[in-house]
């Protein structure tokens, strides 16, 4: 009985998302929406692949290699509300003329990314087998080696990282809001709908992202269950 | 060979002294749990730096020495399984130690290891142990090597290290497996380290090792 309870709260999670809105009164979805869904899918996907790098050497060196300030240097972000840190990197992308560009935006989602990244790499690490490093460390193997051995073992912990920091950049809005509201990412486009054409318009986007990411995560998930760690 | 004098270590509250110790052959540090037997092997790999005394090996002093620069082989507690291989385990470190694995894998008869895809937990050590000798290290640190395997795979280990004609300092709790691989022993306890004691026992025990065949080729098969 009580492993029903756990199934009930998850679909009671997503009954409460997904369900009301269908019965919304909505009105198409425009092919803007599509065009603004796949550009910000491909600019966090540029994001999250060059920001997983940095985030593995930055835990890395946090964890196993006592540099552990490192940590909270890099994940302090997470505690600024977001509108507030486009506020702040504003001076430097205006002084650059960045403002309104894809550059903006894919620095921006890096730069959002990154504390997600080192996060999870962090636990990876903290979690992982100390063994390996002390094995090889007095072989002179170099950091950069001993990554990679650490990297091939845990694939899981890796892929998670990936996932949460891709879903984070693709769900930004806060940041985009101040420093690039053009291109249009999905956020952003979706907020504009929501101001010009009121809830009936922007809904059915809502429940397209939805699906979106439903099915995303169900297929990341059945993946996940085929990687197998060392 | 290994010399440590007037060293010591601390780690909370626990404190270990080693007044002295000198390894030339398989030199054994028997001690319960807790009696600091891998903080001092940890001491001598160079992830623990001591209060005071001095390391030294093959006469040059390495005490606060980094781990890649002492000339030392480590083999942990924990047991792990490296992402590759064993062939192409053992391939991959020749590279980058830019050595030829052959004749280490004939040396030590590693052939049949090599051929396997996946390799049982004493397998796995046995090979960890021969990518450390492909280094060439002047010393071998042995940290409980053994506590993780069943008996099979310790009789295998422990016929491997027997081979061995290297220095090292061999970690265990278990004072059969120290007259098993031991030349020498050091007792652990209280704080303190005491020896050398002489391995009495080297002669006899593979006769009392032996009785335990018949258990042995039952698990095998």
């Amino acid at each position: 009985m009580i492993r029903l309870l756990p199934l009930l709260i998850a679909a009671g999670y997503a009954l409460i998302i997904v369900v009301p809105p269908l019965f919304y009164d909505v009105d198409g979805i425009p092919p803007e929406a599509y065009q603004a869904l796949v550009y910000t899918a491909l600019a966090s996907t540029i994001s999250t692949s060059s920001t997983l790098p940095p985030a593995i050497l930055l835990s890395f060196y946090g964890v196993r290699r006592k540099l552990s300030i490192i940590i909270p240097i890099t994940t302090f972000s997470t505690a600024i509300p977001h509108t507030a840190l486009g506020l702040l990197l504003l001076p430097l992308y205006s002084s650059i003329g960045l403002v309104d560009t894809s550059l903006a935006i894919i620095t921006s989602m890096m730069i959002v990314c990154l504390p997600i990244g080192v996060g999870a790499m962090t636990s990876m690490f903290s979690a992982s087998n100390k063994a390996l490093d002390e094995f090889l460390q007095p072989l002179g193997v170099g950091d950069l080696r001993i990554i990679r051995l650490y990297m091939a073992c845990a694939a899981r912990p890796v892929i998670t990282a990936a996932i949460l920091m891709w879903l984070r950049g693709f769900s930004e809005l806060g940041v985009f809001l101040i420093v690039a509201q053009r291109p249009p990412t999905v956020g952003v486009y979706l907020y504009e709908v929501f101001l010009k054409a009121g809830a009936s318009s922007a809904v059915p986007l809502a429940l397209l992202l939805a699906l979106t990411g439903f099915i995303f995560s169900t297929s990341l998930y059945l993946a996940m269950a085929n990687v197998r760690d060392r | 060979m290994l010399e440590i004098d007037d060293l010591e270590v601390r780690r909370g509250n626990f404190r270990l002294r080693v007044n002295h110790l000198h390894a030339t052959g398989r030199i054994v540090l028997l001690g319960r749990n807790g009696s600091g037997k891998s903080t001092l092997l940890k001491c001598v790999a160079g992830f623990i730096k001591p209060i005071k005394g001095v390391i030294r090996l093959d006469g040059e002093e390495i005490t606060y020495l980094p781990p890649d620069k002492r000339g030392v082989g480590y083999l942990p507690q924990d047991t792990f399984r490296l992402p590759l291989t064993p062939s192409k385990a053992l391939s991959y470190f020749s590279k980058i130690f830019r050595i030829d694995a052959a004749s280490l894998e004939t040396e030590l008869s590693l052939t049949n290891l090599l051929e396997k895809e996946s390799l049982s937990t004493g397998e796995s050590q046995i090979i960890n142990l021969s990518i450390i000798l492909l280094k060439k290290p002047k010393l071998l640190l042995l940290d409980e090597p053994t506590s993780s395997l069943d008996y099979v795979n310790r009789r295998l280990f422990w016929g491997f290290i027997q081979k061995l004609k290297k220095p090292m300092l061999y970690v265990t709790h278990d004072p059969l497996e120290a007259a098993v691989v031991g030349e020498e022993y050091y007792l652990l306890e209280d704080g303190g380290t005491y020896g050398p004691f002489e391995n009495r026992l080297k002669d006899e025990i593979d006769d009392v090792i032996s009785l335990l065949d018949p258990y042995m080729e039952r698990m095998r098969s």
